[in-house]
């Protein structure tokens, strides 16, 4: 990873919170958990997070409800979203709010989640943005600075 | 701890990497890469989108890219005092810029040729400097010299080195 990235993760279960933020921690993330979608849309709006992991099925507040505020509050952070099996309405909902991604709880391979966050998170490589921006002729850069 | 600012010269170097036959590049990201912090202001974001767009109106970049790019930006920039470890800093406004700016170009524009955006860079230096030492980030000849005039310490990535 080019840099720690802060991630909040979003759920109600205490043991699944719990051994994703030991997972991520492990490998070099800044990790927050919320334990529900009030907690979690707090953090949001003042917590700067590169990426949110969010379970959909929480009490008090659901994490469709809650990325939907954190919009109208202007977080741009990145979501990806946990449903439940077959879930397919939280996840057209989902897409309509601008998740980036979402997973299938029960069948959750930690290394493709974390793969996903960090493509995620990066956006794009510096090495790609580089290789862009250097294929532009030297003289207009010149121009315009 | 030294803060060094950059304008929207110094960001796009950092983000275009070293280029055969151009000073300054590796500087720029040796300063970045440290643990200094590195402080930009809604001008410089604003000037480097600018010229994402010129590059884009150009035929330079796709469509694709130019979202990415100013995505990128976005999650590398951080607001004060939230304890990320991305490598930018936003500063917001403070008062008083737009006439410092303007008290800048009325005594030096006569002599050194520089912009309203330039004036402004040096602004908001001199105005953050009150309170603590800022180093603006510059190549320009005629920024330096004003540097030099209105007391703000500099850094020129092409003839120094970290």
């Amino acid at each position: 990873m080019e840099r720690e990235y802060k991630l909040l993760i979003v759920d109600d279960e205490s043991e699944i919170l719990n051994t994703y933020k030991e997972y991520f921690a492990k490998r070099d993330f800044q990790v927050e958990v919320a334990s529900n979608g009030i907690e979690g849309l707090e953090k949001l709006i003042h917590g700067e997070f590169d990426v949110a992991i969010v379970d959909i099925q929480m009490p008090k507040m659901n994490g469709i409800e809650m990325i939907r505020l954190a919009r109208k509050e202007g977080v741009d952070t990145d979501m990806v979203i946990l449903t439940g099996h077959g879930d397919r309405d939280d996840a057209v909902a989902a897409i309509n709010l601008g998740v980036s991604a979402w997973f299938e709880k029960p069948s959750i391979e930690m290394s493709k989640l974390k793969d996903k966050v960090v493509d995620i998170a990066q956006v794009i490589s510096l090495t790609e943005v580089e290789r862009i921006l250097s294929a532009i002729p030297n003289g207009e850069q010149r121009d315009r600075l | 701890m030294n803060v060094y600012y950059f304008d929207a010269n110094a960001l796009y170097k950092f983000y275009r990497g070293q280029i055969k036959g151009e000073k300054g590049s590796l500087n720029i990201r040796r300063l970045a890469s440290t643990s200094h912090p590195i402080q930009i202001s809604p001008l410089t974001q604003l000037e480097y989108v600018s010229i994402l767009m010129k590059d884009f109106r150009k035929g330079y970049l796709k469509k694709g890219d130019l979202q990415k790019l100013i995505k990128r930006l976005r999650r590398d920039v951080s607001i004060v005092g939230r304890g990320t470890a991305r490598p930018f800093y936003a500063v917001s406004v403070p008062d008083g810029t737009y006439k410092q700016a303007e008290s800048i170009l009325l005594v030096h524009g006569t002599k050194f040729s520089i912009g309203s955006n330039d004036a402004l860079h040096l602004a908001f230096v001199k105005k953050y400097s009150a309170s603590t030492p800022i180093t603006i980030v510059t190549s320009d000849q005629s920024m330096i010299y004003i540097c030099k005039e209105i007391d703000v310490i500099h850094y020129d990535p092409e003839n120094a080195s970290p």
